[in-house]
């Protein structure tokens, strides 16, 4: 799977909520788009993630 | 005297300044929001890095309004994605909306900024449009819910002050909405002459960024916003040819003639 584009290991489906804790992303600080869509966070202990997922994963930054 | 203030989304806000948090150091971010005082600050959207210096949510007071920017989006469904993404945060409803496809000068585009206004109003966001200063499509934006007009005054980052000055008099004079001016102040006194002409308020980053000094250049703005403001309520003089302050009779003559 890629996530921001990079490739990232998945041996097997995992929950939104985990994969990103263990990717290393602060889950209060990210917001997601799998797919193309908006994964709201109250769906991340739902969702599940395959290895042939794109998943965008945005934070907020400084900006004008 | 009644509060001075002026209202986005239901809410009150009583400073003029609203400042960008682009282009700092995180630490400094802090600084400069002390120095400056600005009830909203704005922050963009991208990829999140993993570890890194720290997020800038860390380093914004938390009694602070944050108000979002759709930069990056080219159309009008990216930034809905980045509105959604930007409330799915946590951190209300405000939302700047900048569509940009000019890589040259970064200027907006009013039409597709128009159809995401549209889009996130319906979905119950604070639309603010960043937009060229077009009194026409400014209707249009109002039409459309939009909370307030942000009309540029020069080229993002350009520092080159408020260039659309008559343009964005007539969106002061015709549109009951408030106006505040985003983009391209680059001086204090740039952002004293647009609330000299009645705007709600400014937006500025790359002017305190670039600064020698930015928070002594945040809290120059702050001051200048509330000399501009001041005169704005004041009601401004009359121009003219030239009049003479002093009274024209009762000379008295120094030499004996």
């Amino acid at each position: 799977m890629l996530i921001n584009g990079q490739p990232y290991p998945l041996d097997e489906s995992r929950l939104l909520s985990e994969l990103l804790t263990e990717a290393g992303y602060h889950p209060d600080r990210v917001a997601v788009i799998l797919g193309g869509r908006v994964v709201p966070r109250t769906d991340w202990e739902t969702t599940a993630i395959r290895a042939d997922d794109c998943l965008e994963v945005i934070a907020f930054v400084g900006g004008g | 005297m009644d509060k001075d203030i002026f209202k986005l989304g239901g809410r009150e806000f009583s400073s003029r300044l609203i400042l960008g948090s682009g282009k700092y150091p995180l630490p400094m971010m802090k600084e400069v929001v002390e120095a400056g005082e600005p009830d909203i600050v704005t922050l963009a959207l991208r990829r999140a890095n993993i570890g890194g210096e720290g997020n800038i949510l860390d380093y914004i007071p938390p009694d602070k309004t944050l108000l979002p920017n759709t930069s990056g989006a080219r159309s009008a469904p990216e930034a809905l994605t980045l509105a959604r993404l930007a409330r799915d945060m946590g951190c209300g409803d405000f939302i700047k909306i900048e569509v940009v496809n000019d890589p040259k000068y970064l200027l907006p585009d009013n039409e597709e900024t128009l159809q995401a206004v549209r889009l996130v109003v319906k979905e119950g966001f604070v639309a603010l449009p960043y937009m060229n200063p077009d009194l026409v499509m400014a209707h249009k934006m109002a039409d459309a819910g939009a909370a307030a007009i942000m009309p540029l005054g020069a080229p993002i980052g350009s520092n080159r002050g408020l260039t659309t000055k008559e343009l964005v008099r007539l969106i002061v004079e015709e549109i009951k909405l408030p106006v505040i001016v985003d983009a391209g102040l680059g001086r204090p006194s740039q952002a004293c002459q647009a609330l000299e002409l009645g705007v709600a308020a400014v937006m500025v980053n790359t002017a305190v960024a670039t600064a020698g000094d930015p928070p002594a250049m945040a809290k120059a703005f702050a001051l200048a916003v509330r000399a501009g403001r001041a005169g704005y309520l004041a009601g401004l003089g009359r121009t003219g040819k030239g009049e003479a302050s002093s009274p024209l009779t009762g000379f008295l003559r120094t030499e004996a003639g």
